[in-house]
């Protein structure tokens, strides 16, 4: 399934919208100013993730997953380097010290962070297309990109494409880049794309 | 991980479609029967339907007296923190997981936490919808109790912190830092760890026994009148001095505890709580580490840190007495790598018993360089330095290899020629003087250099000492400056 530029555009646009939803309650929450960049949208395959995935993030993952079901059901995922995970957790901890691992309470600070840019992400998708997503709580994994995506397409049925979004947050003038990546199935694709078409 | 089941896991461990993943009421039952978390349960309106033991328990409401109220009525803070948010949130089909470091807690219970003060139990919590047929039907909240956990991971914090600080102590223990620098370091850590706004720190000077205040910080500076050492020595008097008595760390807490509350003075710091450790090499005491007024009480904890930085401290004091005794011990002098009055002495007094022995002849000139403190106050003290260094070379050049050439005060130079002066007669000055003229000719200076000398000579056949001798020369150069000094009168 090819998209047409314009199609990208929209998704662009929208996801833009979620995000900016997100970078005020992440600010709200921790008390500092958030800058997200303009996210950079891009649909593969499933199959084709893992490869395009590899490319960029190098080394260990940290994954926020959530599933999320009704008319439009996949997965979503915040993705970050283990160091840009540890970073992350550092700039929002209020001390002094820098840790090098992820502790429990950082563990659950970041699913928290996983949280609310996936339900700002999703949320608005859901508003977009006037349909009730339920999501799943959200889990945190600290394995391997393969056994990640692995235990996600051990039930696919159907075929399933993933939306990669990308982008740079920055908090207190740190750059951490993180992904979110959005695989959906080709019925609820189906339904993105259509009411996208109907907003271009 | 947590090895605590909680909701979710049950669902996954328990159903076999793993995209079922939602509560519904089926569940309930199960989650009831979890004792180590908090489950409760609303309908859309937030009215409480479940409320299990564990919140029971430890909120003292029994789930009868709660059921039907709705839960932001119940705990009216709820909406006042914006976290009714969450519920009307999960109603739309969202999950939210609020985690300690960013909230807290969602409900207040009172808990007691490691060092027995009540606080509130903090939580980590999930807001998620629950749903009946698919259709969303009201909320249900878990509340895991992670005060425990938070409190460990603290800890661990802490010591990891503490260990950072005695290894970077460490390392300036085995670099050249002065003893002022590490108190500061010292006392920087000590505030840091122990969360404490006011510190003082001293060492004990070996010549006078007397306590050394190196570095009051800022804080303490700051707050006495017109930054007058002596009040902050005041300010700490009793407090130093009642540690010092005692020898042994003290803890304070409570101000009625503090002795010193019957010898009350006025202070300008209002010590509230009180930590100090004395810095003891052996049974010596050789100085003092006191911290006051940190937002909690002083615990064991904190002891045992200040404990272990005056441990260092004392090392840090000791290195730098055996510094100071290696520096007397030198024989040469540092800036112009001449001998130094102590090795003058005792080379020369060698040399005038043997000169006694072999019925050898000895001169000692005594040199003096003329305006030094003028090249200081007039060029500065580098100025001065260099005008030392100089002249140092110049003598070298002058005299021989055998001759012992020292600086034995701030601009006083000798040099003692193993040889009769009359046989050589004024070789020695007319070659100096020349050195002097060039010197001042050639260089581009601001100063000139110049030097008055008198000369002692020994008479083997009538022996005197190296006192007398030395005594000589000195006499022979103060009538030369106050000949030069009448001369430019």
């Amino acid at each position: 399934m090819i998209q047409s530029e314009k199609q990208i555009d929209a998704l662009t646009e929208l996801i833009n919208i979620a995000f900016g939803k997100a970078a005020s309650s992440l600010s709200e929450l921790t008390r500092h100013r958030v800058f997200l960049e303009t996210p950079k949208v891009t649909m593969f395959p499933m199959n084709e993730l893992k490869g395009s995935l590899q490319n960029y993030i190098k080394g260990d993952i940290t994954t926020v997953h959530q599933i999320f079901q009704g008319q439009v059901a996949g997965d979503a995922l915040l993705l970050l380097n283990y160091e840009g995970a540890v970073a992350l957790t550092n700039l929002l901890a209020d001390r002094s010290m820098n840790e090098n691992h992820l502790n429990s309470a950082s563990q659950e600070a970041l699913i928290e962070i996983g949280n609310i840019l996936l339900n700002a992400c999703l949320g608005t998708f859901g508003n977009l297309l006037e349909v009730q997503i339920m999501f799943s709580v959200p889990r945190l994994n600290l394995q391997g990109l393969t056994a990640m995506l692995d235990s996600l397409t051990i039930e696919n049925e159907e075929l399933r494409f993933a939306l990669i979004v990308a982008t740079k947050f920055r908090l207190r003038d740190s750059e951490i880049i993180g992904y979110l990546v959005i695989i959906l199935g080709v019925a609820s694709l189906d339904r993105l794309l259509r009411v996208l078409d109907t907003l271009g | 991980m947590s090895t605590r089941m909680n909701a979710y896991e049950i669902q996954t461990s328990t159903g076999k479609m793993q995209n079922k993943l939602f509560f519904d009421k089926a569940l309930l039952q199960l989650l009831e029967t979890i004792e180590e978390q908090g489950i409760f349960t609303t309908d859309a309106e937030f009215k409480i339907q479940h409320w299990n033991l564990w919140l029971e328990n430890l909120t003292g409401y029994p789930a009868g007296s709660i059921v039907g109220r709705s839960i932001l009525e119940v705990y009216p803070d709820l909406s006042a923190r914006n976290m009714d948010e969450y519920f009307s949130m999960a109603l739309k089909g969202q999950v939210s997981v609020l985690s300690q470091r960013f909230h807290r807690y969602l409900i207040p219970i009172t808990v007691r936490s490691a060092d027995s003060q009540p606080a509130y139990m903090q939580q980590c919590i999930k807001i998620a919808p629950l749903s009946e047929n698919n259709t969303i039907v009201g909320t249900i909240t878990i509340i895991q109790d992670v005060t425990e956990r938070v409190e460990r991971e603290k800890a661990l914090v802490q010591e990891v912190e503490i260990n950072k600080a005695i290894a970077e102590l460490s390392k300036m223990l085995l670099s050249p830092v002065t003893i002022d620098d590490i108190s500061s370091i010292v006392m920087h850590f000590a505030k840091q760890l122990t969360s404490s706004s006011f510190g003082y720190i001293g060492y004990r000077d070996i010549r006078t026994g007397s306590l050394v205040s190196s570095s009051p910080t800022d804080d303490v500076w700051n707050i006495c009148p017109a930054h007058d050492r002596n009040t902050v020595l005041n300010e700490f008097y009793s407090l130093w001095g009642w540690v010092l008595e005692r020898r042994s760390s003290v803890i304070i807490n409570k101000p009625s505890d503090d002795p010193r509350e019957t010898k009350s003075t006025d202070h300008f710091i209002k010590t509230f709580r009180f930590l100090a450790s004395p810095a003891k090499i052996g049974n010596e005491l050789v100085g003092q580490i006191a911290l006051a007024n940190s937002g909690r009480d002083y615990n064991d904890q904190d002891l045992s840190i200040i404990e272990r930085l005056a441990g260092l401290y004392a090392i840090a004091i000791q290195r730098t007495r055996m510094e100071e005794e290696l520096r007397s011990l030198s024989l040469i002098d540092a800036l112009t790598g001449l001998y130094n009055r102590r090795g003058f002495e005792t080379l020369a007094k060698q040399q005038i018993k043997t000169a006694e022995r072999m019925k050898k002849g000895l001169f000692l000139i005594f040199g003096d360089l003329d305006d030094l403190k003028k090249i200081n106050d007039t060029y500065g003290h580098k100025a001065g330095d260099t005008a030392l260094v100089e002249t140092a070379k110049l003598l070298r050049e002058a005299f021989r290899e055998s001759d012992i050439i020292a600086r034995i005060g701030g601009d006083e130079f000798v040099i003692l020629g193993i040889e009769s002066y009359r046989i050589k007669n004024n070789i020695f000055l007319q070659r100096l003087n020349k050195q002097f003229a060039t010197f001042n000719e050639h260089e581009a200076r601001s100063f000139l250099l110049s030097i008055s000398l008198g000369i002692a000579e020994y008479d083997p056949d009538n022996p005197c000492s190296y006192e007398e001798l030395l005594c000589r020369a000195d006499a022979g150069m103060y009538d030369v400056k106050k000949r030069k000094t009448e001369h430019i009168a």
